[in-house]
Parts: structure tokens; sequence; C-alpha cells
């Protein structure tokens, strides 16, 4: 539980941005199927962020990995947004593609319950693996409750199908990759982080 | 599943999420840290942060034997984790107090004193200002008997990177220590393995310029106090 409330606290501080905001735009993006966008977000970017504090995922971001992680942004987003290719569903899948290079890209500033799934993410895989995604859960809890919305009050559901909303979603995934790929990534995060804090 | 049951649940979930933001949105608010003077130093006492037993730490549990009256045995030596890598590239030097800044060697500094906390960290950065006051504690507690602090500022964002707001959060922040600026994060990066860095990030070297104690984050401080404490008993 304390882990989940550290990934709260940390929710509303700027360093999470670049986690939250990426979820959000899933949620968007996914429409009616947002709680499944969600899920996919969450654990997309808890593998990827769990296999890069135990040295399983050491891989550079720069150069060509840019235009890689901008290609993949966009395609993640767009899928989530299409949400059915013929009998396949994609939005789970392209949630989890989008959770995944959120993961890869975070650089938390670290609390004490982060700090010891990080210390110990090599010795204590298990223990760490399972408390990823409840750090992570803390960290998207308004992801999450955009989510639960349309369940809560089904009148909602027309209003988040629309396709203005959930190209919002797509919107984001565009800017986001575009920074990515012109090496800007960093600057977004400043700028977010400058405005929060002012 | 029932569409009620299911809309009940969702109601549930939603409460539960609200409530843990506001909740969580309202105590940020009155537990942002101020800075180091503003903060009252943690008391020296037992561990109780139960990751303390769960940390991968270059120091072995070192609490004190219960008192019975005669000496306590001098703490467990911390066993070496590996060899301090080099700082190189880094610029300015705050809080130098006289001394010529073009002359700092940080390893004179690890020689000259039996226990060396380097952190790294950012202005930017809540978490890194939270251990100030626990860094502090320390200070204050063993600066005059070998122990030495030395912050390596690695900026994460570009106005990070600027030496004069570097210095104004030095000075806001009550820090009484060396800090030096690593505005490539060539040192950041070096120094902690693989290509994934951490903020804040706290070592503690040893007079032969071995680290001791690695930790990522907040907490585990009653550690680092027990690690710094066992390389100040050992013969100089």
């Amino acid at each position: 539980m304390d882990t989940l409330i550290e990934g709260i606290d940390a929710s509303v501080q700027p360093c999470t941005l670049a986690v939250v905001l990426p979820a959000v735009a899933t949620v968007f993006a996914s429409g009616r199927r947002a709680l499944v966008g969600w899920l996919g977000f969450v654990l997309g970017c808890s593998i990827l962020f769990w296999a890069r504090a135990a040295g399983y995922w050491d891989v550079s971001r720069s150069g060509v990995m840019q235009l890689v992680v901008a290609a993949l942004a966009v395609a993640a987003f767009g899928a989530v947004y299409l949400r059915r290719r013929g009998d396949i569903d994609l939005t789970f899948g392209g949630a989890v593609v989008a959770g995944g290079l959120a993961g890869w890209l975070w650089r938390p500033c670290v609390g004490e319950r982060l700090g010891d799934i990080l210390n110990n993410a090599s010795d204590e895989g298990v223990r760490t693996l399972s408390l990823t995604p409840l750090y992570v859960t803390g960290v998207t809890i308004v992801g999450l409750g955009l989510a639960l919305v349309p369940r809560v009050w089904p009148r909602v559901l027309p209003v988040v199908e629309r396709r203005g909303l959930r190209l919002v979603g797509l919107y984001f995934a565009v800017a986001y990759a575009a920074l990515i790929a012109a090496g800007r990534y960093d600057d977004l995060v400043a700028e977010l982080l400058q405005r929060s804090s002012a | 599943m029932n569409p009620r049951l299911s809309r009940a649940l969702a109601a549930i979930a939603l409460g539960a999420v609200v409530a843990l933001v506001a909740v969580n949105v309202l105590r940020s608010d009155d537990a942002e840290p101020v800075g180091v003077s503003a903060v009252a130093p943690p008391e020296s006492t037992q561990p109780t942060d139960s990751s303390d037993s769960t940390e991968r730490t270059g120091g072995t549990e070192a609490s004190p034997a219960p008192s019975t009256g005669a000496e306590q045995p001098s703490p467990e030596a911390p066993p070496v984790i590996r060899a301090v890598p080099e700082l190189t590239g880094n610029e300015s030097w705050f809080n130098s107090e006289g001394r010529d800044p073009e002359e700092i060697a940080i390893e004179e500094i690890y020689s000259a004193n039996q226990a060396t906390i380097v952190q790294f960290w950012t202005f930017g950065c809540r978490n890194c200002k939270a251990t100030l006051p626990h860094l502090q504690a320390l200070y204050d507690d063993h600066r005059d008997s070998g122990l030495e602090i030395v912050g390596i500022h690695a900026p994460e964002f570009s106005f990070e990177r600027d030496p004069d707001n570097v210095a104004e959060a030095i000075t806001d922040l009550g820090i009484e220590w060396l800090v030096t600026l690593d505005q490539d994060k060539r040192n950041f990066h070096r120094w902690q393995e693989g290509r994934t860095g951490y903020w804040p990030r706290t070592y503690v070297i040893d007079s032969d310029g071995n680290i001791r104690f690695d930790h990522i984050g907040e907490g585990s401080y009653d550690e680092l106090r027990s690690v710094v404490e066992a390389l100040l008993a050992e013969p100089a």
C-alpha cells in the first residue's frame, strides 16, 4: 500500500508528467475501451521500467533510436485509436507499447518506495516486479479515474467515443513523437516542470 | 457481469481514486521540504525503516548491540562494493571556503577523510531535497571527526544547468558542504552502471577510494549513518 501511496504522491509532482501525460492520452485515444487501454499502459510501463532497473534493458535512446522510438509512439497510439484491425483487438497491445515507451523514457525522482524497487530489482526480481505496477498505478491514477468515468456514468460513453476527443490522444502521440525524433523530449519535460512549478 | 454490479464496482473504484488523489494533493502541499535549515534533523535512532532490511547496499547491518553497561563493540565494517570511479570534467566548486577551486581534487578529499558521502543530485528534484536534512544531521554530528560530504549537481533540465541558479539553490537550501557541477552528466552516467541514472544517488567512499555504500533515492538513512559511523570507527 505504501508503494501505491508513494506513486499517487509522485503523480502530482512534475517528475512524473512524462508518464502521466501519455497515460491520459492513451485513455482518451481508447474511447470506450479506456480501462483496457489504461491497464495495457500500466503493464507496459511497469515491465520496461523494471527491466531497466534490473539491468535487462540497457538500450541507448540517442541517435537512430530516437527515430525508432518516435515511430513506435505513433504506431502505438494509432493502434489504440484504431482499436480493431479485422478480428484483432489492437487497444491492449498498442497501450502496452505506449506504456513501454513511457517506462523507457521516464527519469523519475526517486522516493523511498521507488528506491526500494530500484535498489533491489536485480537481486529480488519477483518482489520488485510485483511492486512496480503498484507504483505505476499510483502515478497514473488520474488516467484510471478518467477510464472509470464512463463505467460509472454510461451517459458519458457517447462523449468519450467522439472522434475529436479520441483524436486528442493521437495528436499528443504525433507531437510526442516529433519531439523525441528531434531530440527535444528533455526540453518538453523541462518546460512542463517549470510551468508546473511556477 | 451484471451491469448494475459492474457500475457499482466502478463507482467504488472511482471514489477511491478521487479520495486518494485528494488526500495526497493536500498532503503534498503540507509536506514540501523547504530546505535544510527549516526542517528539524531526524533523531539518530535504531533503524526502523522497513526498507533497510531489503536494501542492497555496501553495508551489512551495523546495529549496535543492546547496552549492558560494558563498552559497545565497534560496528562491523561495511564491505567494499567497488573502487570509486573518477570525477572528471566537473566545473566550479561551491562552498570551497577560501580554497582555490582549481586546486580541489576529489581524491585528496577521500584520502583526507575517513568517510566521504558523495551524492548526485539536482536542485529541481524534490526527493533530492528531502535527503538534505538527513545529510545535514550527519554532517553536524561528524564533520569534525573525519566525515566530508560532496554534492555533485547533475542537471536534469536546462534551467538546472545555469550555475547562477545552482548557486542560488545552494544558498536557499542551506547546503554547507562542497558542491561541484557535472553539467554534461558525464560523471552521473559513469558512476551509475548501465545507461540509466537516478536522482538522488548516494555513495559513501572510504579513505582508500572504495565505495562502501550505494543507494538510489530517499530512505535508508539509518543504514547510511551506520556505514559512516563504522568507517569513522576504523583506525585512521
